[in-house]
């Protein structure tokens, strides 16, 4: 670049009227080949202008936490665990409760078909070896139909709400995971990438 | 935030938010503390106000003044600090006496540029080191175009200055 050309654009660098890209050819003139001596006493402004342009962060950004996303659906999913297991105690104590009210007499009989099964199945279990077979053959539909009548619609709908909550944690988790080794990656191979490039 | 907003718009522009953090502060350990505390806190924005951000730089950059200038005033003793390894990239094919010489001026002129104002300091770094636009110093700065100008005007005029009468 010619003398008066550069010394023109300095003149207005100086007030403020310069556009962007001739103050980099200005800076670009005083970093690169031979400078004109009548210029000389003006280049460490712009050869420190340039070598300040490659300064860059030493250190590695320490992991930024990756945290913060796992954590809301973390936080989002236990509570809606604790509120699927809430409200399924919750039904659980208001089932038993009308019962009581309502068919008094009913209720010993499920009290004691219950206290009484009870040392039954120990001894069943007890006994296997016993002769004594027809009786736990015979128990053994009324146990299976027990169950069944404690599953409830509501307690089935309570335990299939918890699985989808449980299977959301699960899946948020993974997804976490995988965002997590993806980020780790990109950071590592960010700082790998050459210094100059973003200057 | 997510990540690839994150990925590319904000972790690019890590160095720029340090020189300018090291502009600011004068100290090498500060700035690498506020731009590690700046992506912290950019990275964990919540979703809502990712949307309002219109320019992620400006917006970093802001967040990076804030913060330097948080941890430069409550060091009140401190006034303006020596910028501290900014002269470490030599040229390796020019002699030893050369360099010498030529990194005493060029140092100075860096020592000069610490020792503006802080509105000019700041104005003069954007433009002639991270080469924004008058628009974004401003927005950066949270200062008038006029005041950009002024401020800009002043600490050339006062760099030149010293560079011809010392």
């Amino acid at each position: 670049m010619k003398y008066e050309e550069i010394q023109e654009m300095l003149d207005r660098y100086w007030e403020g009227e310069t556009t962007l890209e001739e103050e980099r050819r200005i800076k670009t003139y005083f970093n690169s080949g031979p400078i004109d001596e009548r210029l000389r006493p003006v280049s460490p402004m712009f050869q420190a202008l340039r070598e300040e342009q490659s300064v860059q962060l030493a250190t590695k950004v320490k992991a930024v936490s990756i945290r913060p996303q796992m954590y809301q659906w973390a936080v989002a999913a236990s509570v809606a665990l604790l509120l699927a297991a809430g409200w399924w105690m919750f039904r659980e104590e208001n089932t038993t409760a009308p019962i009581v009210d309502n068919t008094p007499n009913e209720l010993p009989k499920v009290v004691e078909d219950q206290v009484i099964e009870t040392p039954q199945k120990s001894l069943v279990l007890a006994e296997k070896s016993d002769a004594e077979n027809p009786v736990p053959r015979k128990k053994s539909p009324a146990k299976r139909e027990k169950p069944s009548p404690t599953i409830d619609p509501e307690t089935a709908q309570a335990m299939a709400e918890i699985k989808a909550a449980l299977a959301l944690v699960s899946s948020k988790l993974d997804k976490g995971r995988n965002q997590a080794i993806k980020g780790a990656t990109h950071l590592e191979a960010l700082d790998r990438v050459p210094k100059r490039k973003e200057g | 935030m997510t990540w690839d907003l994150f990925h590319e718009q904000v972790f690019p522009i890590r160095h720029k938010l340090y020189r300018f953090a090291l502009r600011i502060t004068g100290s090498v350990h500060e700035a690498e503390d506020v731009v590690q505390e700046v992506l912290e806190k950019v990275w964990k924005t919540a979703p809502e106000q990712t949307e309002n951000v219109q320019n992620w730089e400006a917006w970093c950059m802001t967040l990076t003044r804030n913060r330097s200038l948080d941890k430069t005033r409550s060091q009140t003793l401190r006034r303006t600090a020596p910028l501290e390894g900014v002269a470490e990239r030599k040229s390796d094919t020019i002699t030893p006496a050369q360099a010498t010489e030529r990194n005493d001026l060029v140092d100075r002129v860096k020592r000069m540029m610490q020792q503006l104002p802080e509105k000019q300091r700041l104005v003069m770094h954007l433009r002639d080191i991270e080469e924004l636009t008058y628009e974004e110093i401003a927005e950066a700065l949270g200062i008038s175009l006029d005041q950009v100008k002024v401020n800009l005007h002043r600490a050339r005029k006062t760099i030149r200055e010293k560079m011809i009468h010392d």
